[in-house]
């Protein structure tokens, strides 16, 4: 059996009365929404605070209206909201092969866009980190990915919710001490491991919010996984765009797992507004995404394998945007 | 930290019950309930060994705070059964041999329960879908779903729901499955 550490379970019912719960603390302190990454990150000993701010008895973070949708919304709600899917579409597989189902029941929409960076050097025991020796972002002094990196951690990010939201235009809705700020979801990610994010510690991911017209978009998930069944992405790439015709009116791309953020290549995508969306075309951009992915050695498979398949999960994201059938993975098991 | 007395709502049970902050409802239901039929295996979500339902959804015991359950409705495998016959979905697992060594068979029962209470005729794409949060190392998995499959026929037959208040299996019939006979290998049917 894994043992939790022992810590202070805080059950406030406002948002207000969680950052204020969250002030007292003096920082050391979690919040829990389902509970999935947190809790299996405190049984491996990794960074447990004395003291969880429990967010799910808060029921401001459960409501949906229209495109905004509040954090605390667990996977399987907007899975089964016909609504949602409908009008966002890549949203239905991207949630489907989004961990496993009973892993979708409880955790939830804000969880998966904070979901911590993983690396095969910190997803261990406690034992095994210490024989290995510690990483950055573990009580090491440095990088065990990256040697002799002791300021940036290149731990994976994980999330299979956030390239998507990115694509569609969402912006990010914070509650903190200073009360609400809302900023676009591609500023909102900060390229560390350990920090992941420009969220304050106390801030709360209240909601993402879509655009009215990212209904008008198509848009795709690809993701690349060892287990079909369920598991983290290795890499995954996400896009959108509008079309006029088979002319890119608008292009969004991001390639995430291969960095400790989701990598918005606002500088790839512009380079293809205007063009038509042939083959083509759908090989130039996977040949610069692929140019511009450098994964690490952080997660199971190599480097070099995943750079490749982000070409390959490029050319089936635009392919299946045009409206091309793409490869579906194999049924769950 | 210190214990705190808990009112866990556990197969139409009050089971009062002192947890610390960290205990998770499958340690709060083993040690403090009693119901050790709920197993734990990875303890870490992912072989969903520990699952139980909570208000009818499957969760995992292992990862859910058992503070974070006061008040809600539990249902583990012991609340399944009848005091003479088991639950359709238990009866399909030990007729087509959806279970071996067992110690993954509660968690199997439990999602499968959950999703033949949303579906009454999943297909064995939305069974296989539907498990794939529960890992078993014996069977292959083929036999589990053509348990689901058998389940999910005897309860549209019977127009029973599968749930542990209202199925008419709770009341009388034989309580081994031993008894009622084997269905052929799961290979022969396919």
């Amino acid at each position: 059996m894994m043992i939790l550490p022992e810590f202070d379970l805080l059950r406030p019912r406002s948002v207000d009365e969680a950052v204020a719960a969250a002030r007292r603390t003096s920082g050391a302190f979690d919040y829990l929404g389902g509970g999935t990454d947190l809790l299996c990150n405190y049984k491996w000993g990794i960074n447990a605070n004395p003291t969880v701010i429990s967010l799910r008895h808060i029921g401001e973070l459960n409501e949906r209206q229209g495109g905004s949708l509040g954090g605390g919304l667990t996977l399987a709600e907007l899975e089964a909201d016909e609504d949602f899917l409908h009008d966002f579409p890549a949203f239905r597989r991207t949630l489907a092969r989004l961990a496993s189902p009973l892993i979708r029941q409880t955790g939830t929409l804000a969880g998966n866009i904070l979901v911590d960076t993983r690396c095969i050097w910190l997803n261990q025991s406690a034992f095994a980190r210490r024989a290995l020796g510690n990483c950055l972002k573990a009580d090491g002094p440095e990088c065990r990915v990256v040697k002799g990196s002791t300021d940036r951690c290149y731990a994976n990010y994980s999330g299979d919710m956030a390239p998507v939201f990115m694509v569609y235009g969402a912006e990010i809705r914070l509650a903190g001490p200073d009360g609400e700020r809302t900023l676009p979801l591609t500023e909102f990610f900060s390229l560390d491991g350990r920090t992941r994010n420009v969220k304050a510690p106390e801030e709360i991911v209240v909601a993402l919010d879509l655009p009215g017209d990212a209904r008008t978009l198509r848009a795709s998930y690809q993701k690349f996984r060892v287990r079909e069944a369920w598991d983290f992405p290795e890499l995954a790439v996400a896009a959108s765009a509008r079309m006029d015709g088979d002319r890119i009116e608008e292009l969004s791309l991001v390639a995430s797992a291969v960095a400790s953020i989701p990598l918005w290549m606002d500088e790839i995508a512009a380079k293809y507004v205007g063009r038509t969306l042939d083959d083509e075309t759908i090989d130039a951009v996977a040949g610069d995404m692929f140019k511009a992915s450098r994964p690490v050695r952080a997660t199971l498979l190599p480097p070099g394998y995943r750079k490749h398949m982000v070409r390959v999960m490029t050319t089936r994201a635009l392919r299946e945007i045009r409206g091309d059938a793409v490869p579906v993975p194999a049924a769950a098991m | 930290m210190s214990k705190t007395l808990v009112t866990l709502h556990v197969n139409e049970r009050a089971y009062e019950v002192a947890v610390r902050p960290q205990d998770t409802l499958a340690l709060a239901l083993r040690d403090g309930c009693g119901l050790t039929g709920t197993k734990v295996g990875c303890d870490l979500g992912t072989c969903g060994c520990c699952t139980v339902l909570v208000d009818g959804r499957p969760v995992l015991g292992c990862l859910t705070l058992a503070l974070e359950v006061e008040g809600r409705r539990i249902e583990t495998i012991e609340g399944l059964a009848g005091a003479e016959r088991l639950h359709p979905v238990q009866k399909a697992f030990a007729e087509c041999g959806g279970s071996q060594c067992g110690y993954c068979t509660p968690g199997f029962v439990m999602t499968s329960v959950a999703l033949l209470r949303t579906n009454g005729a999943p297909s064995r794409d939305e069974i296989k879908e539907a498990i794939a949060g529960n890992l078993c190392r014996c069977t292959g998995y083929a036999k589990i779903v053509d348990a689901v499959e058998q389940a999910a026929t005897e309860l549209r037959q019977a127009g029973n729901e599968a749930s542990p208040t209202t199925d008419a299996h709770r009341s009388g019939g034989s309580n081994d499955a031993r008894l009622q006979g084997r269905r052929q290998p799961a290979t022969a049917r396919r």
